[in-house]
């Protein structure tokens, strides 16, 4: 089923909230594969139910689409099988990579060089092949500068062309990414190709520092955080997107408001159309 | 080696070894970011299948083996779910990382419970009434007169049956094993999903490992096997050991029952 609106990063633990996400704001949820569909006993039974009741798309965490150790071709068709199972339209992955000489089951930010940018899209275009379909990738929040031939931005978008993909658009990461790197976050949503976004990703974020902020999906979602995904719809018209949290996740009923936030602005930005 | 390839495995030895390789102080600090994030994140799918074992070193011995799994091991599996199993592996592997004998049989028995839980089968709403129904009809029909003769046996992948030289479900931080006590326990998935573990004898396990090995066997194939040269029971005394087997992991929900056609 295709997704629209906002949507919710679904989380084992939620189970016993899924009447109450159906009857809100929520339009669709995400689920990561790899937390999936690998879980019998009641954990089948909970997603299939979910699937029942409401839209779902997938969001991956290891197949490591920039890693230098070899595409893990099988582990995409049990992919595949996943969403054929659970009726679920995408899938979607993070522009990083979370192995080298075995999985590390975290994301390290890709060099930004050419190279990496032809490597990591034919490997994106393999994935596609499998698949049958498009898949989107995710820019990922980056604490460490590896390679700097290309800018962020210049990296990102050259992938997108090369590949062919769609683009997760995660507005929490560009805000991480513009304090960390020193660099204007509205300049750096200007420069995505529209056309592309498949949806978009919001979450909380940890300061570390003045200068240096983590994503951990954490917290609630930062007043500037909401300030550039209204200038993001401003730029590129509503995209869906999802609230992810992960860590000190708050009772439902609170992450439902930010849930609503969102519906909000995109119905603020839907009447101005 | 591509200079892509050599960036790349830079980076993830600084990670893997919590060791960083620069004189500057801002990449110091970033690099240092990876290193917590991805270490707290591995222990954390350690600590959560071994809390047991983790309690029965110590945070100080536990973190140094965390460290040297990360350092040392490759790890396969994409799937979260299976980074303990890749653990248990390890452990397997490499003799001298744990202190005690029994320690390695108590992390098994830890992530056994966690294999239980998430193992497939029996799973789909549809799948768990069809053998919710066959029990019924079985239990009404058959166990009143211990007619167990027409049923298939066999065993679902969230049933083990476990021989250990120690008694792990007993152990705790202040409770550690002086020395080997032989110890049968199965450990199952009840029809609500919740993991239910029951100490038995040698011989249930036995036949319970024999069952699983042969995907399904009928009553009278069990028998045959207690009777056999290797375990030598009598033939009165063998069907009244698999009758009471039958009947009371039955009633479990441990075994599964099949009607013979």
């Amino acid at each position: 089923m295709e997704i629209s609106g906002s949507g919710l990063g679904f989380r084992r633990g939620m189970e016993n909230d899924l009447t109450t996400i159906v009857e809100s704001n929520v339009n669709f949820v995400e689920v990561a594969p790899e937390n999936w569909m690998r879980l019998g006993g009641k954990f089948q039974h909970t997603l299939a139910e979910v699937s029942r009741k409401i839209p779902l798309t997938t969001h991956g965490l290891s197949l490591s689409i920039g890693s230098p150790d070899p595409l893990d071709i099988e582990f995409v068709r049990e992919v595949k099988t996943f969403m054929n199972k659970f009726n679920v339209r995408h899938y979607t992955e993070h522009l990083s990579y979370c192995s080298a000489n075995g999985h590390m089951y975290d994301l390290m930010p890709i060099p930004f060089t050419e190279e990496a940018v032809r490597y990591v899209a034919a490997r994106i275009r393999l994935v596609q092949d499998v698949l049958e379909q498009q898949i989107a990738i995710e820019n990922v929040s980056y604490y460490l500068k590896t390679g700097q031939e290309l800018s962020e931005s210049e990296f990102l978008n050259a992938v997108l062309a090369e590949a062919d993909c769609k683009l997760l658009f995660d507005v929490n990461n560009v805000y991480v990414n513009s304090i960390n790197h020193k660099y204007n976050a509205k300049s750096f949503i200007d420069k995505v190709p529209s056309e592309r976004i498949l949806y978009g990703h919001i979450a909380g974020h940890y300061d570390e520092a003045v200068d240096l902020k983590v994503d951990t999906h954490g917290d609630d979602v930062k007043p500037d955080v909401w300030a550039l995904l209204e200038y993001a719809y401003a730029k590129h018209g509503v995209f869906p997107t999802l609230l992810e949290r992960d860590f000190n996740i708050p009772p439902m009923s609170e992450l439902l408001v930010e849930v609503d936030m969102i519906t909000a602005i995109q119905n603020k930005f839907k009447r101005t159309l | 080696m591509t200079k892509l390839t050599e960036a790349q495995l830079h980076l993830a030895q600084q990670i893997r070894t919590g060791v960083t390789q620069s004189n500057n102080k801002d990449e110091q600090r970033r690099v240092e970011i990876y290193q917590e994030l991805f270490f707290n994140n591995l222990e954390d799918f350690c600590a959560t299948t071994f809390p047991v074992l983790k309690s029965t070193m110590g945070t100080k011995k536990w973190l140094a083996l965390v460290r040297s799994f990360f350092i040392e091991h490759q790890c396969e599996t994409p799937h979260f779910i299976e980074i303990s199993e890749e653990f248990l592996t390890y452990l397997a592997q490499s003799p001298g990382t744990l202190d005690e004998p029994w320690m390695l049989e108590l992390a098994h028995y830890e992530w056994v419970e966690l294999a239980s839980a998430t193992a497939m089968g029996d799973s789909g709403e549809d799948v768990v009434s069809d053998r919710e129904a066959v029990v019924a009809e079985f239990d009404q029909e058959l166990v009143a007169v211990g007619q167990f003769s027409q049923y298939l046996v066999s065993i679902p992948e969230s049933t083990w049956p476990l021989a250990y030289n120690y008694p792990v479900h007993t152990i705790s931080a202040d409770n550690k094993p002086l020395e080997p006590t032989p110890t049968y326990i199965v450990v199952y998935r009840d029809p609500s999903y919740e993991i239910q573990f029951v100490g038995t004898d040698a011989l249930t396990v036995h036949l319970m490992t024999f069952i699983q090995q042969h995907n399904q066997v009928s009553f009278t194939q069990c028998i045959d096997f207690l009777t056999s040269d290797a375990i030598q029971l009598e033939q009165g005394g063998a069907q009244q050991f698999v009758q009471q087997m039958f009947a009371e992991f039955n009633q479990r929900r441990a075994i599964t029952l099949t009607l013979q056609i």
